[in-house]
């Protein structure tokens, strides 16, 4: 079919098959800012203007836009930025930028027809763009500075507000019903400095980021927005069945299908054994599962994949692959799975390790400190709670996507949406019989990842097929099998048992923790163990014990999602402390004082549990908390939220609503810091004739901003703006390596490896410097403002030292290398507040505010650092409230979709505000302890306490959907 | 392979009355449903009707008999209904919760009507309002009638309800789990002047249905789902029966 449309201004006539959505004809006219998100609209990230109005064009066929008016972003890239680009640059309004441009569509649209909107107005606009980064507050502010802008206002720069301590840092403070905190727009940081933290020209700053420009303007980024000459698509056939034997695989007709290259399936592809989590070699135990099996585990599970001409071609085929299935009873529960009755689910001879394959029980972990049932017998009062948390997803807006090809010299290149590129490659290599070093993988801009993406879940797909076919191939997966054929959170039931002296300390604490990984292991031990690890090391006791089994089900899989065993730990241990103190009759807040951990405080069973766990008689000394801000978040957090309504009674029961209940929750939150002794980053800097650098890291930047504060830590060091630095990361052929973005680690690691980089460049710059001014001591050198500076005040450029370095004399290439891994792990705590409103007629619950004050040390970017915690809890939230997994009687996902699955939109979104609490940790770069993970930890415990402040009443299963709520509700008879 | 067989934009609706009468016919307004559920069955073989030059648009007061009411073209977009001030104000709530921005510039009334979703709030808003739909520019049926009786042939071309008097009232009260989700129940109430009730709920039936009493939610049978089972659906129908009666009664 011939149709004919404007497209940003110009008239466009062409050709299109009738099932091509106007998403793929924009993406194939090159215009790549159009992104992809699902095929029904519902993330918007494919948006662009028709006619003037935002629209999705996932659900959209090219037809129907035959002689009308499409505008994408790239309809704004002129030389100069659109104000709304400016803004949206200035305010840090994106992470991973994927659906920026739709945004700024949209922004578009509303200011057309009003330059005053309502912060209703624009979170309406927003609504149909689905955003799991920002928690929608930055480019809400965006959009008000745009309009702004476009009014023909200047707006101030946008950066944090500076907070004076309300404590000292140890001892907390009274707060006045009366203090209402800073006046100012919930997307500013409130950043409390401490005075052990020294005034700094880059770190500390709200630079922008360093990819904001190529991320508003639709720019090239990610993996989709590459397209390799002869590229042929790949989709997977995936189980009807949760559990079944494949008996045979006809593929006759696929194959013959005119415009299928490959079809790949057990019968044609080496059983090789792996693990797919991405983690350090070795890769835990069990290695239980192969690229295509004979046998199936879970609805999703990979069956057979084809590569063919186009998608239309490859999904016909795989309709036309015949599959012989014996059927296999199924178990979902981790609790039923061990039962006698239940299915083995791992049967076959070839996988080792399993610690009781059985019953299903993949592995089991165990540690203990001290002796909990002698101090259990010890204590004066004993309490013990059982808590259940469910699965979820990660729901990265881009989903899983890979591209394989091999290049002139025969080596396979795979360009993919990864956290850990350098895990791939060589987890990779030998399942296509390749060495690692002919293996080269790319990652590019990430969509989001959340934990998703680290793992080795499609780079085999698209290697094997792109080797079968010497053809580039691409797979993309689709929002269904994101849910259920990519990774999820592991359920969990965990029961708490906590014996407490008549002092109201701690004695003894017991974690009995039971995990679902689903049908494969990949994250199992590793997620437990910080589960563990999170649940026993927030309070001190001198007794503690955890004893856990990790189960194989017939779920999705389980795998790494941000967060990683702690928000279920930590929703258990914040319960279960919270119901200890109102069984004692004391104040939840104090009680928990009493015991959590403080600076000096060892960690006692800390090094027993992880990947690099050690054994009672193998240290010598237990890590201990170095610094904590706790407090000072504590005494923030309870001026925002106004804590002290928690014992009005005339708030939390409106007289003129008789329906309605309110409750106000805490969370103590405490997180770590890159995994000790393993997770190790890598950085290479060098300098160019301007006297600007090269900066390459194998570090991954999400969109938390990594390569930013990475960047920013440089620039620090080398007395350059951060606009000097150019920074690369994640190309297993050219970066240094790196473990990957997970554990928060990257500004802590891969910080520190940028800072000792940017050292060994500053002592070199300092010589030559040294020599040019004629100073004996180099170190008497300061680097400041793109120069070198002797004590007298006489200096050089930077500029200049480069270009004598390269040009005059003793010619070299200034660099730096550096890598580092951290035999500590510094935790970064934070003080979680909810407020709420509870319906007692229905269970609706509506969360009206959230705040937390974290301590993450010395934030290197406080606008990035926000926008973490902002993301995170809006994450946490959806945990907490109402996302979750369901399943029909055969085992399948039932809302494999968003809608059914349901994440937070713009127009529905609670209060947030965001406290960044200065500490100073001296173990990390300039200060530095992680942030990206810890807000995920608090929003259920703190959102669990309000509902007993509200109504009395203890829910100890997530999420609090109305209908859960109401049934406990009515067994309490309130 | 591609289940389009074909695509045609009729240039009037004796034209797409002609085009329906094929086999495997599909006729969209903006597409945003049937376009994705043609796409995701490689083995349905569709003709698509697009019915966006027919016209159909526009929103039109009308008086008869002393009695204002509002006319909405079938293609008329849900957006268009935000904000036009011949719309009453619980049909603008409606609209804006129906859908999200990036979708509702495409959806259009007809193709609301014509899914007859037993969650749509829009849908059971112009049920509770007493609409009426109008078939090939012809005939006019209640709403309530179109979505008791087994799908008409015809195309849907415009809505019609009576604009709510001064003296009557209308409410909305809905249960989710968040506050724009769909809502698990919701009612939309409707008392004219004359002091008669009529509550429109979602989440009871396959379509909005209509209740006058709590014998009539005594009646209901809801499918259970994950999201609330028959028991909760037929409490919460009840809640919010109550609460609607309670208010339209002050």
């Amino acid at each position: 079919m011939r149709i004919s449309f404007y497209l940003n201004e110009i008239q466009i006539e062409t050709e299109i098959e009738l099932h091509d959505t106007l998403m793929q004809l924009l993406r194939r006219r090159g215009m790549v800012s159009v992104r992809y998100g699902s095929d029904s609209g519902e993330t918007g990230a494919s948006a662009v203007l028709i006619d003037g109005k935002l629209s999705s064009t996932d659900c959209m066929l090219a037809a129907q836009i035959d002689g009308r008016d499409v505008k994408t972003v790239e309809w704004f890239n002129k030389s100069d930025l659109h104000p709304i680009q400016v803004a949206f640059v200035a305010t840090g309004a994106m992470q991973s930028g994927y659906s920026t441009p739709a945004m700024i569509l949209g922004t578009w649209e509303l200011l057309s027809q009003n330059l005053n909107p309502t912060e209703q107005d624009v979170r309406d606009m927003l609504s149909g763009i689905l955003d799991r980064e920002t928690a929608y507050v930055k480019p809400v502010e965006a959009v008000m500075r745009a309009a702004a802008l476009m009014r023909g206002e200047t707006n101030e720069p946008f950066g944090p507000v500076y907070l004076p301590p309300l404590t000292d840092g140890r001892n907390p403070v009274d707060i006045s019903p009366n203090d209402n905190g800073p006046d100012a727009s919930p997307a500013v940081p409130r950043v409390v400095p401490s005075k052990d933290v020294p005034e700094m020209a880059v770190v500390g700053k709200p630079e922008v980021k360093v990819d904001a420009v190529r991320l508003v303007k639709g720019n090239p980024a990610f993996t989709d927005d590459f397209e390799e000459r002869g590229q042929l698509i790949a989709k997977v056939l995936r189980s009807p069945h949760a559990h079944a034997n494949i008996l045979d695989i006809d593929d006759t007709e696929a194959v013959a299908l005119p415009g299928v290259h490959a079809v790949i399936h057990y019968k044609n592809i080496p059983r090789i054994k792996y693990a797919s989590g991405g983690q350090s070699w070795p890769n835990p135990h069990p290695h239980d599962q192969v690229s295509f099996d004979n046998k199936v585990r879970h609805v999703g599970d990979r069956v057979a994949a084809v590569a063919a001409e186009t998608k239309e071609i490859a999904q016909t085929a795989l309709s036309l692959i015949k599959v012989k299935y014996e059927v296999l009873p199924y178990v979902l529960g981790e609790i039923e799975t061990m039962e006698p009755q239940s299915p083995v689910i791992h049967d076959e001879n070839d996988t080792e390790e399993i610690y009781d394959a059985d019953k299903n029980i993949v592995l089991k972990i165990q540690a203990e400190r001290g002796d909990v049932e002698t101090g259990a017998k010890q204590a004066d009062h004993l309490f013990e709670d059982t808590f259940k948390v469910h699965q979820v997803q990660q729901v990265p807006i881009e989903p899983h996507i890979s591209v394989a090809w091999l290049d002139s010299d025969e080596r396979l290149v795979v360009r993919t949406a990864t956290q850990v590129p350098f895990h791939v490659r060589r987890m990779l290599a030998p399942l296509i019989g390749r060495s690692i070093k002919d293996v080269r993988v790319i990652k590019p801009r990430i969509g989001g990842g959340f934990g998703a993406k680290q793992e080795m879940l499609i780079e085999d797909i698209v290697a094997h097929l792109a080797i079968a076919t010497r053809r580039p191939v691409k797979l993309e997966l689709d929002r269904s099998e994101e849910f259920i054929a990519s990774r999820t959170r592991h359920p969990q039931t965990l029961t708490f048992t906590t014996g407490v002296a008549a002092t109201g300390k701690l004695v003894s604490q017991k974690l009995r923790l039971i995990g679902n990984t689903g049908p494969y292991g990949t994250h199992g031990l590793t997620v437990q163990t910080v589960a563990g690890l999170r649940g026993l090391t927030s309070y001190n006791a001198d007794n503690k014990k955890f004893d856990c089994d990790v189960v194989y089900t017939n779920t999705p899989v389980a795998g790494a999602y941000r967060g990683y065993g702690a928000p279920q730990a930590e929703f258990a241990l914040e319960a279960h402390m919270e119901d200890i103190a109102h069984a004692l009759g004391v104040d939840p807040i104090e009680f928990k004082r009493k015991n959590w951990v403080k600076v000096g405080d060892e960690l006692n069973i800390a090094p027993h549990l992880g990947e690099r766990a050690v054994g009672l008689e193998d240290i010598e000394e237990y890590p201990r908390i170095t610094s904590n801000g706790i407090e000072e978040c504590i005494a923030q957090g309870k001026r925002s939220i106004k804590w002290h309504r928690k014992d009005d009674p005339d708030w939390i029961a409106p007289k003129d609503k008789p329906n309605i209940r309110r409750g106000l929750g805490f969370a103590f939150c405490m997180h770590g810091t890159a995994i000790p002794f393993l997770d190790m980053g890598g950085c290479s800097i060098k300098i160019n004739d301007d006297g600007s650098f090269n900066m390459l890291v194998g570090a991954t930047d999400l969109g938390t901003g990594a390569d930013t504060v990475l960047g920013q830590i440089a620039a620090e060091v080398l007395g350059v703006p951060l606009s000097d630095i150019q920074v690369y990361s994640s190309d297993t052929d050219v970066t240094p390596f790196d473990t990957g973005a997970y554990a928060s680690s990257t500004t802590y690691i891969s910080g520190t490896a940028a800072k000792l980089a940017a050292e060994k460049v500053r002592e070199r710059l300092k010589e030559r410097a040294a020599k040019l001014l004629n100073v004996k001591e180099p170190c008497s050198i300061e680097l400041r403002d793109r120069k070198a500076i002797a004590p007298d005040g006489s200096s050089v450029t930077i500029e200049d030292i480069a270009m004598e370095a390269f040009h005059l004399e003793d010619h070299e290439q200034i660099m730096g290398t550096a890598s580092y891994v951290s035999p500590e792990c510094p935790a970064p705590f934070a003080a979680q507040f909810a407020e709420i409103e509870l319906d007692i007629e229905t269970g609706q619950i509506t969360v009206t505010k959230l705040v937390m004050a974290v301590d993450c040390g010395v934030a290197i970017n406080p606008v990035t650092a926000s926008g973490q915690v902002e993301g995170g809890m809006l994450q946490a939230l959806g945990y907490a409230h109402c996302e979750e997994y369901a399943f029909d009687e055969n085992g399948k996902m039932v809302n494999d979709s968003l809608g059914p699955y349901k994440i937070y939109r713009a127009d529905e979104m609670p209060e947030f505000e965001v406290f960044l609490v200065q500490t100073m940790e001296d173990s990390g770069p300039f200060g530095a302890k992680a942030v990206a993970e810890i807000p995920k930890d608090g929003v259920a415990p703190a959102i669990r306490n309000a509902i007993i402040n509200a109504t009395g009443v203890a829910i100890n299963e997530i999420p609090f959907t109305p209908e859960r709520v109401w049934q406990k509700i009515r067994e309490s008879e309130i | 392979m591609p289940s389009i067989l074909s695509y045609h934009r009729p240039q009037s609706l004796d034209e797409a009355q002609k085009l329906a009468s094929q086999k495997n016919t599909f006729i969209i307004g903006g597409g945003t449903l049937v376009i994705p559920d043609v796409l995701s069955s490689p083995t349905k073989e569709a003709v698509i009707i697009d019915l966006q030059a027919v016209g159909l648009t526009g929103i039109f007061s009308e008086l008869s008999g002393g009695q204002s009411s509002v006319k909405i073209g079938a293609m008329t977009r849900l957006s268009e209904l935000i904000g036009n001030e011949k719309i009453p104000m619980i049909v603008h709530e409606l609209s804006s919760k129906e859908l999200p921005s990036t979708l509702r510039t495409q959806a259009t009334i007809g193709g609301t009507i014509a899914d007859r979703n037993g969650e749509s709030i829009l849908l059971s808003g112009f049920l509770a309002l007493n609409a009426e739909i109008e078939i090939n520019c012809e005939t006019w049926i209640p709403l309530n009638q179109f979505l008791q009786s087994e799908p008409l042939e015809g195309i849907i071309t415009a809505l019609r309800f009576n604009i709510p008097t001064a003296e009557s009232e209308t409410s909305f009260h809905s249960v989710g789990r968040t506050p724009m989700d769909v809502p698990i129940v919701s009612g939309i109430g409707y008392a004219q002047s004359n002091g008669n009730l009529q509550v429109s709920l979602t989440g009871v039936s396959k379509i909005p249905v209509l209740v006058k009493s709590d014998d009539d939610i005594e009646n209901l049978d809801p499918e259970s789902d994950f999201r609330g089972s028959s028991a909760y659906r037929k409490h919460l129908a009840s809640v919010i029966f109550s609460r609607i009666t309670e208010e339209v009664q002050k």
